[in-house]
């Protein structure tokens, strides 16, 4: 290598140094300057979703300083892939970033809204004959949607784990299979244990669950790991104290009316461990999703 | 032309015709105005109905879409909208870009412009914030246009002008057929009075079948009014024929009357100037004929001649033949006087008693003494017996006098010149004739003269 070469060499250097430095420096400006993306994944229709989030966003962004837009694909899926493959995804409200390939991504839970794990189950009627998933086998067995964590893919997956094969038949949402139980179009259904419970109890349908699953938390806020430390912090304080402002707290009110929510409203502090049973499921389903 | 003079001209089919187009026309043009006026008030209500749902409608669709941030299917929703007639612009505007905008180039203007100013549609622009959860995702707007429900609206009223049009020919049309048939028995009736006019009262209106009931009864009402108009002509015929029989008999007998008045008359005027025994003419004849003549004489200046005629002893005749040979003698004397006249104008008249007198005009003193001497001679030669005279015949004397009367004079004048050569012929022996001499006539003989 001649010295001239070197001294090239040495030239690229420093400039691609200083490409990265101004690089790095516009990515802080932009940060300070421009909305920091928060998507949420498709759990109702887009515009109650940003009916109820936008709220939430606008009191997180005003007290944390950090400005937030809400960011939301078509689907579930397109949701998720939007925020995989957007380079300045900031935020996410999802539990599908916890696959192997995502997880590589390095996203970290900050925070969950308040409430109970969640169960995924399967469930039949109370007169039914079924008792054992094997009875389900070659059965029409309705979900809520393809795209259901503890609805879905957790049934589904101790189905054919269990070597059962059945007819899935999508009810679009929760409580629409849960109305097919009822009506016997469906043998059993896949459904979300908790939300099965409070509507037994308000239509007085007696039911049998013949599965459950593990509990899972919530879904969490996840950061990327590209947000800065110190806007994480601000961004999980504003989210965390809101149910101890009176304005955060009016918000969660009307938010929870939006979609009829009853119980405790807030969030609260996520430890991302406590999010392991999610990865340990991705890493062992035999779910196409699991080697996504 | 005065309205009423046109009026005047006008046929009652065409007063029909023109009455009921016109009220026909004026009820469906009202119809026409009201229509529109209320289908544009409805649709002043209607529009903001559909702009309140569209943007509704709108709202849902780009909520979804702005939140999501599918700039493609915003657009196309755009798209969409403006496919709406009645949408000339939709368009959606964020901070920080540019509008998005989609134009309805479509909604071509069929209607007149005078149309569109005359109902005077709005073009309403509306604009809605979207606002998500309290997020401003920018505004749409929406720009209405009323061209497509003009364009409807004209359509509506050139149908329905169409129609009234197609109502009014079909209405022209069939008033037309049934004036043709209900008017018909007045034609009818019209060239029937044409005829009666032109004085054919058998002439009768006929009647069809068909004719209206009220033209039934017009015309049979026409027909007993002209048959009874033929009787009543027929009965005058007859009346005149019988008053013309009666005023020809009439006239008749008039005349017959007058006929036999005019002969009585005639018959009294020869009584009253005739003499009753003689038949020739008498006294009161004579002093006519004689003042007549003494006139014409004084206008003329020719001489006019009086013979004064006496029967001589004729007191003695009837005394000795008695009164009824004394008439009868008269009568022959009075028959040798008239058939001794010279001329048809020459008068001979009974004077009085035996006593007879000629007038003769024109007649001068020689001519005179000649007529005298004439009759003088007939009457002697009758040789009519008479005892009682010394000629033992019936003679006469006679008295001629002549004179050309002056204007002065009275006829009295040749009667006393007549008398006294009478006077002097009796006073000489009778049975002769003697003249009176005026002084400075022509001479005479001397037997002839007096004065």
């Amino acid at each position: 290598m001649t010295k001239s070469m070197k001294r090239r060499k040495e030239r690229s250097r420093y400039l691609t140094i200083l490409f990265i430095f101004i690089l790095c420096l516009f990515e802080n400006l932009a940060f300070a300057g421009e909305p920091l993306s928060f998507y949420v994944l498709n759990q109702r229709s887009v515009t109650l979703t940003a009916e109820y989030w936008n709220p939430i966003l606008r009191y997180v962004s005003t007290r944390s300083n950090v400005p937030l837009r809400l960011k939301i694909g078509r689907t579930a899926p397109e949701t998720t892939r939007m925020t995989v493959e957007e380079g300045n995804a900031a935020f996410a409200y999802t539990n599908q970033l916890f696959t192997p390939a995502r997880d590589r991504l390095e996203w970290r839970a900050i925070a969950r809204p308040v409430g109970k794990h969640i169960h995924g189950a399967i469930v039949v009627r109370e007169d039914s004959r079924l008792t054992i998933l094997a009875q389900l086998s070659n059965k029409e067995v309705g979900f809520p949607s393809p795209e259901a964590f503890v609805g879905y893919w957790l049934p589904m997956d101790a189905l054919l784990k269990a070597g059962i094969r059945v007819t899935p038949l999508f009810g679009g949402n929760q409580e629409g299979v849960m109305g097919q139980l009822k009506t016997g179009r469906i043998a059993a259904a896949g459904v979300n244990a908790e939300i099965m419970a409070d509507y037994a109890t308000r239509e007085k349908l007696r039911y049998h669950t013949i599965w459950k699953s593990e509990a899972y938390l919530n879904l969490p806020i996840m950061a990327h790991p590209r947000v800065s430390r110190n806007t994480v912090k601000a961004v999980r304080e504003a989210f965390i104290q809101m149910a101890r402002d009176e304005e955060g707290k009016k918000i969660l009110q009307a938010a929870a009316n939006l979609i009829g929510a009853n119980g405790e409203t807030g969030f609260v502090a996520a430890d991302d461990q406590k999010y392991d049973n999610y990865r340990r499921f991705y890493r062992g389903t035999v779910l196409p999703i699991g080697t996504e | 032309m005065t309205m009423p003079g046109l009026t005047a001209r006008l046929s009652l089919r065409s007063r029909l015709l023109l009455g009921i187009v016109a009220v026909l026309s004026a009820v469906g043009l009202l119809t026409v105005v009201f229509m529109t006026i209320k289908e544009s008030r409805e649709y002043q209500g209607h529009i903001k109905q559909e702009m309140d749902a569209m943007l509704t409608v709108l709202e849902q669709e780009l909520k979804r879409e702005v939140i999501i941030g599918d700039f493609a299917t915003i657009e196309e929703i755009l798209r969409q909208r403006v496919q709406c007639d009645i949408v000339d612009a939709v368009a959606w505007e964020n901070k920080g870009m540019s509008p998005m905008v989609a134009r309805n180039d479509h909604s071509a203007a069929h209607r007149p412009k005078w149309f569109a100013r005359l109902i005077n549609l709005a073009h309403p622009n509306v604009s809605r914030p979207l606002v998500v959860g309290g997020t401003d995702y920018g505004r749409m707007t929406v720009s209405f246009t009323s061209v497509p429900h003009e364009n409807r609206l004209w359509q509506s009223v050139l149908l329905t002008l169409g129609m009234l049009l197609i109502m009014l020919v079909l209405m022209v049309f069939l008033l037309i057929r049934i004036m043709q048939v209900g008017l018909a028995p007045l034609v009818r009736l019209e060239k029937s009075a044409w005829q009666i006019g032109a004085g054919d009262f058998n002439v009768r209106v006929a009647e069809c079948p068909g004719d209206p009931p009220e033209m039934r009864l017009t015309v049979d009402a026409f027909n007993r009014m002209t048959a009874s108009i033929e009787t009543l002509l027929l009965k005058r015929e007859q009346a005149e024929q019988a008053l013309q029989q009666v005023n020809d008999q009439l006239e008749q007998k008039v005349l017959e009357r007058t006929r036999s008045l005019e002969a009585a008359n005639k018959k009294l005027a020869t009584l009253s100037s005739t003499d009753g025994l003689t038949g020739i003419a008498n006294r009161r004849r004579f002093d006519e004929v004689l003042l007549n003549e003494w006139r014409r004489a004084q206008r003329t200046r020719q001489p006019l001649a009086l013979l004064m005629i006496d029967v001589d002893f004729f007191k003695n005749y009837n005394d000795l033949y008695g009164h009824r040979l004394g008439d009868d003698c008269l009568c022959k004397i009075a028959g040798i006087l008239q058939g001794g006249s010279r001329r048809s104008s020459d008068l001979s008249a009974r004077y009085g008693g035996e006593e007879f007198a000629i007038i003769a005009a024109d007649t001068d003193a020689a001519n005179a003494l000649q007529l005298a001497r004439s009759i003088h001679a007939s009457i002697e030669s009758l040789n009519e017996p008479h005892a009682g005279s010394p000629s033992g015949k019936v003679t006469v004397s006679i008295g001629v006098a002549t004179m050309i009367p002056e204007s002065t004079q009275q006829p009295g004048v040749l009667i006393e010149m007549a008398d006294r050569a009478l006077y002097d012929a009796k006073n000489r022996g009778r049975n002769r004739v003697c003249y009176f001499e005026q002084r400075g006539a022509p001479a005479l003989p001397d037997e002839d003269k007096t004065g």
